[in-house]
Formats: C-alpha cells, structure tokens, sequence
C-alpha cells in the first residue's frame, strides 16, 4: 500500500505541478493516507517522497533548481550515502519504501533537493533494480541457471503447492513449461495421455481426466525455464497429439498416487493439453511424454498385466525411478534427477511401460485409470501410460521425465527423447522378461535412441539393450536391476502404451528434426515418424522386426537418426509450408508436411524416372534441356498453343530467360549462343 | 475442314463400331449386360484417349530426332502401365523374331536370285 501510495502521491504531485516547489505537503498527506503505516513510517515517507516529488521535478526539467553542474552533482553525491542511509531505514521497515527511497533517490540527483535524499545519476539505476528485483527476466540468467538450483526450485515448488509460481522464471508460456519441466510426469502424461486420447477412443475419459489434471497442475506449477519451453515447444508441435494422449494417461496414473509431488505433474501434464499453446504443451508434453511415453508405453504394455503388476511395479519403480533417473537416457541428466524425486512412482511406470510394450491397447489402459494416474505421477515426463505397471526399462527412461522437477528444461527435451525411446524399449519388454535383467541398462539406454529410430517398434528387447547402451552415464546399475524386476511383472502393457509410443516417437521425430537447432535432444524428426509411426505401426510384428534389429545396430542408427529428419525431407518444412499455404488460401496445420513430403518424394521420383526414359529414348545418357520440354509438354503445361518460350517469359526472371531465350543484341551478336 | 470434320465422324464411329463389338462379347463372358451409354462413352474415351497417344508418339518421335514412329515410341507411352507394357513387350519381340525371320528368308532369296541371274548371265554369255 505504501508503494501504491507514494507512487500515486509522486503522482499527484509531479502532474499538477511538477514545479511544486513543496512536496512536503503532498507527501505528508499521502502518507497520511497510507494505512498502516506508523508515524514514523510516514516521516520517512515523507522524507522519501519529498525527494520523489522532488525527483519528479527534476524529472520535468523545468525546475531551474536542477543543478547540472559538476559541483551540484558531486554535492549530490556526498549526500548519496546519507541518503542511503536512510533508504536503508525504510527498507527495512518495508520494501515498499525502499522502492520509494530509491526512486526517491534517483529521481533527486536531478532536482537540489533539499532533504538530504538527493542521489546522483547512479540512483536510476539502483531504482530500477531494486525496482524490479522480482520483475527481473534476463533470459540470459535463465539460461545460466544451474541444473541444480532449478531442481531445487522446483522440488521447492513442489512441495509447497502447485499454485507456486516462480516469477523468476516465470513467463507466459515458461509457467507452463517450468511446471511441465518440473513434473515431467506429469506435462508428458498429459501429452502422451492426450495424445494417446485422441488415437484411442477408450482413453478418451481417463485421459481426459488426467488432462484436466495435468493442465491443472501444470498451470500452478511454477514455470521452469522458458527456454527450455520455447525449444520444447517447437518440438512438440508435430507431436502434440501423441504426446497429449500419453501424457493423459500418465497423469492417470499420478493422480491416482499420493505422492505430493508428483501431484503438481499431473495438474501440469493436465494443464498442457489445456495449455492455449497447444504447441508449447505438446513440447512439454513431448519432452515429458517422452519420458512419460516411455512410461505409457510401458503402461500400454502394462495394462495387461497391470492389475498385479502395477502395484508391484510402482513399488519397484519407486526404488528404480531414483535409479532409472539417474540413468535416463543420455538426454538428459536433469531429467534423472527429476526421475529420482519420482522415483517410486516413476520407476513404476517406467518399467511397466517398457515391458508391456507390446500391442497394448488403450482400451486396456482404461481399465486402469487409478494406475496410470499413479503411473503419470511417475512417469512425469513420459505421460503415464495408462494401466501399464510400467517397466523397469521404461521408468528408467522416463526417470529423467520422471522428475522434471530437477531439470526440466534439460528434463524435457531428454525426456521427449527417452519417451521415444522408452517406448520402443517398453514394448519390447514385455517380450522377454527374462531379457530385462540384462538389457535394462542398455534398453533404456536405447530407448532414446532407439525410440528415434523405431517409433514403432517399442519391443521391449529393443529397449532393454537400447536402454544399456544409450544411458551409460546416466543409468544405474540398479535401477536396471530393478527394471528387470519390474519388467517381468509387468506383462500386459495397455495396448496404447505402444500406440502412444509410436505416437510420440512419430511427434519427436519431427520435431526433433523441425527444432534441430533447438538444444533439445528429441530430434523433430523422431516426433515427425511419431505421427507416422503411430498410425502405422501399431502392431507388434513391426516392432518385432525392429527388435530382432538388435540394439546395438539401433543405438546406432538413432545417434545419427536423431539429427536427421525422418527419412530425408525432400524440401525444408519452412519452404513447402509457406508455398502450400500461399496456394491453399485457407489455414493449414504444420501436421500435414509429413503427408506432402511422401507426396513430394514421389513425385520427384517419378519425374526422374521419365526424364531418364526419355534421354534413353533419345540414345543419350545425360538429361538434356529437351527432354524437360518433352516432359512438359506431358505434363500438360505446353501445348500447341502454348510454347516453351511463353512459359519462360511468364515464370522467370529476366536472368533467366536471357539464357534461355535467344535474344539479339547489337553487333548481330546472339545471346545465348546459339548450340544448334 | 468440313472433311476433317466429316472423317472425323466417320472414324468416331468405326471405333464406336469396335468398342460395341468388344463389350458384347466381354458382357457375354461375365454373363452381364451394357448399356449403350456405356459403350458410347467407352467409344468417345477411346477415341479422345488415341488422340492424345497420337500426340505423344509424335513428340517421342521428335524428341529421338526421327521422323517415323516406331515401337520404341509406343513402348515409351505404355512405361507406366505394366500389364499394357509387358504385353507390348511380348509383341515386339514377337515382331522382331519375325522381322529377322523374314530377313533371312530374303536374304536367303536373294542369295538364290543371284546365283539364278549370275547362271543366267553365264547363259547368256555363252548363247551370245
């Protein structure tokens, strides 16, 4: 009160008469008005505001008090540190007078004034900042923020209540993406959840639960970094509905759990999808769904055997999130550490998610939406797959989404990866059980890697050895332990565990590839072949083939896949969207470049192959400039009426045509020279 | 142009004539009946579709720098269609075995021919 006070009182005496020559009166008043404000309060906004009014005088620059000699300022000057002094007092009584000391003091340096407040041209500075503390966004310290600090922030956030909202990093969009980064488990449920809501009908209610949830908590979450977000966001784009759905489901299965922390997940996973930004959720819920994604997956996998399994998976998952956190996908560290906050759960989750993988479907993950909600907590980033127990392996990937709270930004964008991975790891779980023990380490490791790679195929045996090899840094030896355990539980993955893996897989490739430049790990592509994948491959076989692929091939080909596009983009995204939307004349969705890209690639292809057939018709071996006027004239764009040459005179620039068009000069010199 | 007109419409129907022919007996086989609108729009696709072969047999044979259409042109218009092509495939060599055949025989003829002229002049050379 005492700010809005003396800054209306500052205000009321510098527009009436910036010339006021005493403020005093007006200042007194004002505090006067001031409530709360004891006497001596008052006097020393007196003191302050005098100087304000007289600061705003200053400001004004009509004062002929306004010393701008050097001998006033240096006078000034001396007087700073008493005014610091007694800046200091009020700050102490409230930062209300700080505020308006410093203004107070600033704004004197100007004007002469009379009460010892007077500050020198330094003042501004040290108003504003002080001004501003809270207000402060430097993207650049946000970007500085260590890993750590953030956990810490964001377990703090967790704690407290998810309606803590960190203004430090605070942002429009960052909220959404601090609380997603924070509970991984929960944005990337909501993602995954809604993702996997929209590829199934039968998750539609418990998803939808879990995206309510998961928005809501996602809202009251404290924003992590909007970096992270902004990246995430370009990522999720192309993966938002897979992602959404998974994350759905996962935030299911978080609800469903008592876990505090993983509570504000679920409102975060809910609240993406509610998010406005759709995109900036479907990042998140990317990353997170990722992470969560694996966890769904291994829900989806899960959800058969969940019944039994999930409890003992959460269990196991608790001990084996700390664990598979830790070791998350190379992705991300932070997200382990996200991963160990949610460890019970996440562990959970993860692992049933990865050993169910199969071709779980989401009907099945319906039938346990208390699961997933405990799962989503869990699962945080990967979007909790519903009615999966969650494989060892899975949690493990989605250890880093597990706990976004840690690192969330870093979280997110492993956490995408390892959803990705994760899901192929998960599905591939439930192939073997017994190969869990053995591959956990190196499926999750995979996962990410592997999920890039193989958005359909979410064998379990693909990740277990994906998992080892990608997570070298981050696994632990435990938590493949634990997966193991976990994994063998788990035998029935819901169905849509593996829907919603390729989903993601599908949405992180593309994105991945999209945001390339992104520093998130979930290539754009991966998200891309997500949306492929998704609708493509949803049955086992496919997976199975990409698992008997082996992981160490797949480690491979996801390094290297993660960085390319999905298959190769016959034309950059930005270029194809903008020419199609310039001819569609109507609004076009970014999720329809896959679908003109294939288009794209054959009709290159097919234009190739005519051209080869007509140099070989002519008996040559190199494509000539005729036989592209053969194939217009094919192709319909030339015909009696309408020669080559009109056509280049009505596309192309006048370059251009000169060399196509002979054109004579002076001299009788032709241009281009004439071949024939 | 009246003519042109006039063996337009005269070619129009001899291959509305065919068409008619060939879907009596197709609808014999599948034991179905067609209408004649049916045919009439086979016949007036038919004709339209021989015309754009035309143009483009022409093109293919100018852009090899010919000035004949030859199988090779037709071969290149039916890439695309594989049943179409295989078969025009299977013809040609069927033509082309023959068209060596025949060569032989020609050349085979020719070889007596000279042989009966070259006796024949010795004939005359010894008459004369």
């Amino acid at each position: 009160m005492c700010v809005s006070e003396t800054e209306a009182s500052l205000l009321m005496s510098g527009q009436p008469a910036l010339q006021e020559s005493e403020p005093n009166p007006a200042e007194s008043s004002a505090g006067e008005r001031t409530e709360g404000l004891s006497g001596v309060e008052l006097s020393d906004l007196t003191l302050h505001t005098e100087p304000l009014t007289h600061v705003v005088r200053g400001l004004s620059r009509k004062k002929p008090q306004h010393v701008f000699s050097v001998s006033a300022f240096e006078e000034q000057f001396d007087q700073l540190p008493d005014n610091t002094e007694d800046t200091s007092h009020v700050f102490h009584k409230g930062d209300v007078s700080q505020a308006k000391g410093d203004s107070s003091q600033d704004l004197d340096v100007s004007s002469g004034s009379k009460s010892g407040l007077n500050l020198t041209l330094k003042t501004p500075f040290v108003e504003k900042r002080i001004e501003r503390a809270g207000l402060q966004r430097k993207v650049s310290n946000r970007r500085l923020q260590s890993v750590d600090a953030f956990d810490e922030a964001v377990q703090r956030c967790l704690e407290q209540c998810p309606n803590q909202d960190q203004s430090v990093f605070q942002d429009g969009k960052t909220l959404e993406d601090s609380s997603w980064q924070k509970f991984t488990l929960g944005l990337s449920d909501v993602t995954e959840l809604y993702v996997q809501s929209k590829k199934d009908d039968t998750m539609g209610p418990s998803a939808e639960k879990e995206r309510e949830h998961e928005l809501e908590k996602a809202r009251d979450i404290p924003v992590s970094e909007p970096l992270i977000q902004e990246e995430k966001d370009h990522e999720m784009e192309s993966q938002d509905e897979e992602e959404v759905v998974p994350s759905s489901q996962e935030d299911v299965y978080l609800r469903a759990e008592d876990d505090i922390v993983l509570a504000p997940t679920q409102a975060m996973t809910e609240s993406l999808p509610e998010s406005h930004d759709v995109e900036l959720q479907d990042r998140e819920f990317v990353e997170e769904v990722e992470i969560g994604n694996v966890v769904e997956i291994e829900y989806e996998n899960v959800v058969e055997t969940e019944d039994q399994e999930v409890v003992e998976i959460e269990d196991e998952n608790a001990e084996e999130v700390g664990d598979e956190e830790v070791e998350d996908e190379n992705a991300e560290e932070v997200e382990n550490e996200n991963a160990e906050e949610f460890e019970d759960k996440n562990a959970e989750e993860v692992e049933d998610e990865e050993v169910v993988e199969a071709d779980l479907e989401y009907n099945d993950t319906s039938q346990y939406p208390e699961r997933i909600t405990r799962r989503a907590h869990r699962s945080e980033g990967g979007g909790a797959v519903l009615g999966i127990p969650g494989t060892t392996r899975v949690t493990k990937s989605f250890g880093a989404g597990l706990n976004p709270r840690e690192k969330d930004l870093l979280d997110f964008v492993d956490e995408g990866r390892e959803s990705l991975q994760d899901i192929p790891d998960e599905e591939r779980e439930p192939l073997g059980s017994p190969e869990f023990p053995q591959l956990h380490p190196a499926a999750e490791l995979s996962t990410p890697e592997q999920r890039s790679q193989q958005h359909e195929a979410s064998l379990a045996e693909e990740d277990v050895p994906e998992l080892a090899e990608d997570d070298d840094a981050q696994e632990e030896p435990n938590q493949s332990e634990e997966e193991e355990l976990m994994d063998s539980e788990p035998a029935n993955h819901s169905p849509e565990f593996p829907q919603e893996e390729e989903e993601e897989e599908e949405d992180d490739d593309d994105d991945d590839a999209l945001s390339a430049e992104l520093s998130m790990k979930t290539p754009a592509f991966v998200r891309q072949k997500r949306v492929f994948a998704s609708r493509t491959a949803q049955t086992t076989p496919t997976v199975l083939k990409e698992v008997n692929s082996g992981p160490a091939p797949q480690v491979a080909k996801r390094a290297p896949r993660q960085k390319r596009q999905t298959g190769v983009d016959v034309l950059p995204k930005s270029y194809v969207m903008s020419v199609f939307k310039h001819f569609a004349k109507t609004k076009v969705a970014s999720d329809v470049y896959p679908a003109i890209n294939e288009i794209l690639k054959k009709y290159f292809e097919r234009l190739a192959d005519d051209l080869e057939a007509y140099a070989a018709h002519a008996k040559r071996k190199t494509i000539e400039v005729e036989d592209f006027e053969l194939l217009m004239r094919r192709q319909g764009f030339v015909t009696d009426t309408t020669p080559v040459n009109i056509l280049i005179e009505k596309y192309l620039p006048m370059e251009y045509r000169k060399l196509l068009i002979p054109v004579a000069t002076s001299g009788n010199k032709v241009i281009p020279k004439q071949r024939r | 142009m009246d003519e042109d007109e006039a063996q337009k419409q005269r070619l129009k129907a001899a291959v509305h004539y065919t068409v008619g022919r060939l879907c009596q007996d197709i609808a014999a086989d599948c034991e179905k009946q067609i209408t004649k609108q049916t045919i009439a729009a086979i016949a007036e696709t038919a004709f339209r579709q021989c015309d754009i072969f035309a143009k483009d047999l022409e093109a293919f044979a100018r852009h090899a720098k010919r000035h004949t259409v030859t199988v090779d042109d037709v071969k290149l218009t039916a890439r695309r269609t594989t049943a179409l092509y295989n078969y025009i495939q299977q013809k040609s060599e069927e033509l082309a075995l023959n068209n060596q055949e025949l060569k032989e025989k020609r050349k085979k003829n020719a070889a007596k021919r000279k042989s009966k002229d070259m006796e024949a002049e010795e004939e005359n050379e010894l008459e004369d």
